[in-house]
């Protein structure tokens, strides 16, 4: 099978690669909590209870869990998992990797207003908002490519 | 004084006969003397002979082996299915140890390999299928959009290439 050129992707492999991380932050934050029960478990069994969770402390952790996580995987290799699923790659206008500023306003951009990936569906380059303020794309790319990470790294 | 012929025929006989054991004796110390001469010499003779009389009737059953085709033979005229149909397949079988030999039949295939290897494939497969549905759902959902907002049909998307080093 002959590989896609690396042209824009559009909303729906975008929304099932976003819906894929997004149930990986919640799968850490999942194990988070484990982890921490067993610890409080490990360290006081005679005073166990379940950790109480906090609304605030829930949407904050996943704020910064998934804007870390998007981030760290965005500069290093433009992929995320859900990326990685869909055959997809964030790079910039040139088609290199995003440098870590860019890829972390990304991130914060993505986390904080989720909608503006609607955009990609309407735009004619298919752009989210996000692509638009910080001129990134992103784009069917199957292959590993380690090339975009050598480029980026020069 | 001539002898009378009866005392000369007695006279010769005797004499005959003396002759006649003496020759016997002296012939048997002969012989015996002889014997114990010759005995190692007919032994080795005797081996080599019989060395040699196995070395021609082998070479005789080589070049005979060689001019028959014993396969032929035994194709033409033996009953193959019935010998086959007399093996007692199952006593064969439980001499047997099967578990040992499925060891070194699994071992000799690798099966972990084969079986990483169209795990691989299978789930490859449905990944790049599921990536290529999706990529099909992209351009309905931009042709749909575009319909809708009156853009013109087949406008292509230019790619992004990665800057040439």
């Amino acid at each position: 099978m002959s590989l896609p050129a690396h042209r824009p992707a559009g909303i729906v492999s975008r929304g099932v690669a976003a819906a894929i991380d997004t149930g990986i932050v919640l799968g850490a934050m999942g194990g988070i909590y484990l982890g921490a029960t067993f610890v409080r478990l490990l360290v006081a069994p005679q005073d166990f209870h379940f950790p109480h969770t906090s609304t605030l402390l829930s949407i904050t952790m996943f704020l910064v869990l998934a804007i870390a996580y998007l981030t760290a995987c965005w500069a290093l290799s433009g992929r995320t998992v859900g990326a990685v699923a869909m055959g997809l790659r964030v790079v910039s206008r040139n088609g290199d990797l995003v440098g870590w500023p860019r890829a972390l306003l990304r991130a914060t951009a993505c986390v904080m207003f989720a909608a503006g990936l609607g955009w990609c569906a309407i735009d004619r380059r298919r752009r989210s908002v996000q692509d638009i303020l910080l001129h990134t794309a992103v784009v069917y790319d199957w292959a590993p490519d380690p090339e975009l990470r050598h480029v980026h790294q020069r | 004084m001539l002898p009378s012929p009866r005392r000369l025929v007695l006279g010769t006989a005797s004499a005959a006969g003396t002759a006649v054991r003496l020759s016997y004796g002296v012939g048997r110390a002969t012989v015996n003397g002889a014997v114990g001469v010759v005995r190692v010499p007919v032994d080795a003779a005797t081996a080599a002979a019989e060395h040699a009389a196995r070395a021609v009737i082998a070479k005789i059953v080589q070049v005979i082996v060689d001019s028959v085709d014993i396969t032929a033979l035994v194709r033409d005229n033996v009953d193959i299915d019935a010998i086959a149909e007399r093996i007692d397949l199952d006593r064969i079988v439980n001499r047997l140890d099967l578990i040992d030999l499925a060891d070194t039949v699994i071992d000799g295939v690798d099966l972990p390999r084969i079986i990483r290897e169209s795990t691989t494939s299978i789930s490859t497969e449905a990944v790049n299928g599921a990536r290529t549905q999706s990529m099909h759902a992209d351009d309905v959902v931009a042709s749909v959009v575009g319909r809708l907002l009156g853009r013109a049909r087949d406008e292509p998307i230019a790619p992004v290439e990665p800057r040439p080093t």
